[in-house]
């Protein structure tokens, strides 16, 4: 046994756990080697030091550990488990945005293959108040005007209905949809996305053709009527 | 005849919930002092051994007996000390923090005299120097009785490498306390 195999096992002679041979065989080399020996008081004043510092007490409450350790989940759930309480918030966040959709005016456009959504005022002030118009106002006729906007409320009113009995539907067919999409049936779902889209899309044409109409119809009793090579009265 | 910690886990899985709060009573006293030897702070030391004991609570039904109830628990407690000392930003401040510490451990000793609580305090700041790895060797040889071999198991390293922190704990210690009165 050489001084390197001693200092290897001196913390186990200090805190005896060497067999007894062995243990003999090291106290022999420390003896008579005064590096080992050296080594071996040092090793021993080092852990009389640690004998200096006290434990602290402080009795554990048993039952409320129990308690509390009861209480905790055992193991956190799996990811997917987690992001599974999400589906709801989800599910109730695209029926919102859907709502957003039905409600303002909204202006569908495939150019180049690309479908362009614009929503709300920018639709409006991006081109015509009333698109189809050159912007002149038509011809005025005095008489009808007050007919024709109490017709015109009407029309509207019988075409809201429509419209929301119409979206109702697609409502319906964005749940089943998203029920679907919980099963995994990604073909079907996406068809059944395309369908209300494009719903949404006819819909939305046919308001916008509407309101196309009553434009025209309202417009009619705001100015004057031109007569041939009058020129417009200037306010 | 005391029960030994074999039959109080098979107590525990067979659903005794008084053989768990007897291995917290049996044992809550050790776990507490490792951890407050390995992170210095005794308020961290007690929320260490609430968390070990809510995690053995929850890990020893699936206990298989490998090894002793307490080298499975100190390596718990090794663990959670380790989160726990990863999380604090700066080494000094851990120190500073140790030197506080101390005085309030004496504190619950009223016949200490103010020489064990100075020297106390002396060993607490070596022991809170050392690397890690040293540290939790030499507080788990000397302070809990734990063999080398054991050692080997809660900190997942092998027994020579535990010998050689040993080697090296005892050295920077005694570097660092020769130059003291003690």
């Amino acid at each position: 046994m050489d001084c390197r195999d001693v200092k290897r096992n001196i913390p186990s002679l200090l805190y005896e756990e060497l067999s007894g041979e062995l243990e003999q065989e090291i106290r022999n080399h420390i003896d008579s080697c005064p590096a080992c020996s050296e080594v071996w008081e040092e090793s021993r004043k080092a852990r009389s030091y640690l004998d200096l510092w006290p434990d602290i007490d402080s009795r554990p409450d048993p039952a409320a550990i129990v308690k509390e350790a009861s209480r905790r989940p055992a193991r956190r759930e799996p990811r997917f488990v987690r992001a599974r309480r999400w589906l709801p918030l989800l599910a109730a966040a695209s029926l919102l945005l859907f709502f957003l959709f039905a409600l303002v005016e909204v202006e569908v456009n495939r150019a180049n293959g690309d479908l362009v959504i614009t929503i709300g005022r920018a639709a409006a002030e991006d081109g015509p108040m009333f698109p189809g118009s050159d912007g002149n106002i038509p011809d005025l006729v005095h008489d009808e005007v007050e007919a024709g906007i109490q017709d015109l409320f009407e029309v509207i009113g019988r075409q809201l209905d429509v419209v929301m009995q119409r979206q109702e539907k697609n409502h319906t067919l964005l749940a089943r949809a998203l029920q679907m999409q919980r099963e995994e049936d990604l073909r079907i779902t996406r068809e059944m996305i395309r369908h209300v889209v494009d719903r949404s899309t006819e819909e939305t044409e046919k308001t916008q053709q509407f309101c196309r109409e009553l434009a025209g119809i309202v417009c009619r009793g705001i100015p004057e009527p031109l007569q041939n090579g009058q020129q417009p009265m200037k306010h | 005849m005391k029960t030994t910690d074999k039959n109080l886990i098979e107590l525990f899985k067979n659903g005794e919930t008084r053989a768990f709060e007897e291995i917290v009573h049996r044992w809550g006293h050790g776990v507490l002092n490792l951890a407050h030897r390995l992170v210095g702070d005794r308020d961290e030391a007690l929320d260490i051994r609430q968390n070990a004991f809510v995690k053995a609570f929850s890990g020893l039904p699936t206990f298989n007996g490998e090894c002793k109830l307490s080298t499975w628990l100190f390596r718990v407690v090794v663990n959670l000390c380790r989160d726990r000392m990863r999380s604090l930003a700066a080494r000094d401040a851990a120190l500073h923090e140790v030197s506080t510490r101390v005085t309030d451990v004496s504190s619950d000793c009223p016949e200490s005299e103010s020489e064990q609580r100075e020297a106390a305090r002396l060993v607490a700041d070596a022991v809170a120097a050392l690397p890690g790895a040293e540290r939790e060797v030499v507080v788990l040889r000397h302070y809990h009785g734990l063999t080398f071999p054991e050692i080997a198991v809660v900190v997942g390293s092998p027994t020579s490498t535990v010998k050689s922190r040993m080697n090296r704990g005892l050295r920077i210690l005694r570097d660092r306390l020769a130059g003291t009165d003690l």
